[in-house]
């Protein structure tokens, strides 16, 4: 920081009694709202943190923590959703150590994320029968922290020693991370280590990242796809672009959600023959709110990316052009990388929307998060638990909404949009 | 009406005729210019006349309606490979200098060469540098555009047009976006790039620049050329009245 040269010297700094005149009492009115925000505040957080402290039966949230993490996912095969965690952490090292190494908040940002994603496999790594409150959860917890954070220095190490190699690798990794994050989820055969695991049993915290995950991976380019086709000369392009766009902005998401689960169906034939195989196609629950997302969030993501476009000056077309580029070399060289940094904190903001209102899939009776949390609400041992159960929820949500928000806030792109 | 020597063989742009309409807009009507190899050529005019829409036609940057341009003897028509061809032979620098702000310096110079000629990096990378060292400023290299000022900026531009080797420079005013001290240094780079043999064809109205280095100029006015000849010549003797008032304007 090198605001130290700014601040007053240091008799004066240290003065208490000086800073609350100048920002809380500087005069009577600016006083009497201090109170009075004082008073307010204290009157509402007191109670709830006295219950929370006292009354609260956080045993609901204890005894569950499984299901809200991962649902009915069989606990034999949880190995496989903690190998992405941990993919994830050396993904991320490696992505730091090359992109954002001179970027702390950054870095602390995604360490936060990590250390709550860590809580979860110690909890979740203890029978559920024998599960107790306190020291039980503390050790396999920090033994996982201590593994993805391992994970994630060795990432850091890999890219700060072989830069140039590390470069060549991370993009495919990110490519490649949902894919195969997907099979281990999903499982590939009948039996064996990876053996299937039905979506119907995915629930939690991890049915809520994946839905959000793959509404983000595949609402992005769908979006550039749709923004770009908005502006084509073509107009047939152009018309079902817009008619798109338009049709899906008027529409709430849950009657989106209701329409793939029901019409999704229909689009697909009775029987599907290969040869000697022949069978009923089906589109899975999960896959079908996924769709569902996605090509909700891609109508949203076109125009924002659409608001990018049209900031993009005339002079940066003619400039390419003039160079011999082609259309395709002008708009992927050119035009959109410029387009897309000016929109980043507006993807993001959209991004976390997207995440919360993946809660939504609980209408369609898929076990998210909030769906679990209802789930647990039915449990005869913990009723009139709302209150614990709804809090936890929420601020899962919360922490993950804010860490997204830190990260993109504190993320400095090159001179994106320094132009005269 | 052409005062060169040049026979149109050897001619390295040749427009006849050629008109342009913006809508109901005659913006151009009929204008006809033969540019030796070598050559430099100063457009002036007052504002409004068509002398960008002009230079802009030659790259197809503006269609034209009528006329013919010939480029180095490809045609401008609307074969897409032919607009190419040509947009990689003629270098371009704007009055907004246009560089790509998400680029380095030297990005910017070598995104033509590598993707257009399909030159590899450590090739390309060493022509930039070359070509920084020409407009001098070898230590800009890794800066962004933004980071840069404005004459620094415009000479980035033109070293990002030399890159790709062209046989033909267009400058749309490059030097009206500028404080007089970055003219002089912007100005310095073209005089040299004009003394090694470019052609050129220049929109501007540095008197200096036109009586020494040009060997025409072109004065434009309502979408045509009114007068044309050595600076010399048009800039003591013009014979046309709009040329003299424009030149009395600029003057004083
Ligand atoms: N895209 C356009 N659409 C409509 N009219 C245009 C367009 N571009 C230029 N014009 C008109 O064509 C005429 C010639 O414009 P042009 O830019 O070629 O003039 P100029 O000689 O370069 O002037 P200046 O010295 O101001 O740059 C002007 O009257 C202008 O209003
Ligand atoms: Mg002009």
């Amino acid at each position: 920081m090198n605001t130290s040269a700014a601040l007053p010297p240091l008799t004066e700094r240290i003065s208490i009694l000086r800073w609350l005149r100048q920002n809380l009492f500087r005069s009577v009115a600016d006083g009497a709202v201090t109170v009075l925000g004082i008073v307010l505040l204290l009157s509402l957080v007191i109670p709830i943190v006295t219950w929370a402290l006292t009354e609260a039966r956080w045993q609901v949230v204890i005894e569950n923590i499984r299901l809200f993490a991962i649902g009915q996912y069989p606990i034999e095969y949880v190995w496989r959703v903690w190998v992405c965690v941990l993919l994830l952490a050396l993904i991320c090292g490696v992505s730091w150590g090359l992109w954002l190494f001179r970027q702390r908040a950054v870095g602390a940002a995604i360490l936060t994320a990590f250390l709550l994603l860590g809580l979860l496999p110690g909890a979740l790594s203890i029978p559920a029968t024998e599960k107790v409150a306190g020291f039980g959860l503390m050790l396999p917890s920090l033994a996982w922290l201590v593994a993805m954070s391992t994970l994630g220095a060795l990432g850091y190490a890999i890219a700060a020693r072989a830069p140039a190699r590390a470069r060549k690798l991370v993009g495919p990794a990110w490519i490649l991370y949902l894919p195969v994050c997907f099979v281990l989820v999903a499982g590939l055969g009948p039996d064996g280590l990876l053996a299937t695991v039905g979506s119907n049993l995915w629930g939690g915290l991890l049915l809520t990242l994946l839905i959000t995950a793959v509404g983000i991976v595949a609402s992005f380019p769908l979006g550039v796809l749709l923004a770009l086709g908005r502006r084509s000369k073509l107009p047939v392009v152009k018309a079902f672009c817009i008619g798109y766009i338009e049709l899906i902005r008027g529409v709430p998401l849950i009657t989106i959600l209701f329409m793939a689960q029901l019409i999704l169906p229909l689009f697909l034939p009775d029987r599907v023959t290969f040869g000697p195989i022949s069978f009923r196609p089906e589109i899975d629950r999960v896959i079908r709110a996924m769709a569902g997302v996605s090509l909700f969030s891609a109508a949203y993501m076109a125009e924002n990316v659409r608001g990018g476009l049209q900031n993009i000056p005339r002079g940066q077309f003619e400039a390419a052009d003039a160079l011999g580029l082609t259309a395709t070399q002008k708009m992927t060289l050119i035009v959109l990388p410029q387009a897309l940094r000016m929109v980043v904190p507006i993807l993001v903001g959209q991004f976390i929307g997207l995440f919360k209102d993946t809660s939504l899939v609980t209408i369609v009776s898929l076990l998210d998060l909030l769906g679990i949390g209802n789930t647990v609400l039915a449990q005869p041992k913990f009723i009139g638990t709302q209150r614990e159960v709804y809090l936890f929820v929420a601020a899962i949500y919360w922490i993950f909404s804010y860490v997204m928000g830190a990260i993109s806030r504190r993320l400095e792109l090159p001179q994106s949009a320094s132009r005269r | 009406m052409s005062q060169s020597n040049t026979n149109p063989e050897s001619a390295m742009i040749q427009c006849v005729d050629v008109h342009k309409w913006y809508g109901q807009f005659h913006a151009l009507r009929g204008v006809t210019l033969s540019v030796a190899r070598g050559e430099v050529v100063v457009v002036m005019g007052p504002s409004g006349s068509g002398k960008s829409s002009f230079i802009r036609t030659i790259n197809r940057l503006e269609e034209h309606q009528r006329g013919t341009i010939i480029v180095d003897g490809i045609e401008l028509t609307h074969d897409v490979r032919n607009i190419e061809r040509i947009r990689s032979e003629v270098g371009m620098v704007f009055q907004s200098f246009n560089l790509f702000p998400h680029l380095t310096v030297l990005e910017n110079i070598t995104l033509a060469p590598m993707r257009v000629r399909k030159m590899n990096r450590e090739r390309a990378g060493k022509i930039a540098r070359e070509l920084l060292e020409r407009v001098r400023i070898p230590e800009q290299a890794d800066k962004y555009p933004g980071q840069l000022s404005g004459g620094q900026q415009q000479r980035v531009a033109i070293a990002r047009a030399l890159a790709m080797e062209p046989k033909v420079m267009l400058f749309d005013e490059p030097t009206s976006a500028l404080d007089p001290e970055m003219i002089k240094e912007v100005l310095e780079v073209m005089v040299d790039l004009a003394k090694s043999g470019m052609t050129m064809i220049c929109v501007t109205h540095e008197m200096n620049f036109a009586r020494n280095v040009a060997h025409r100029v072109c004065f434009f006015d309502q979408g045509n050329i009114v007068e044309m000849g050595p600076p010399a010549k048009l800039f003591s003797t013009p014979e046309h009245e709009r040329t003299q008032l424009f030149l009395s304007q600029i003057l004083h």
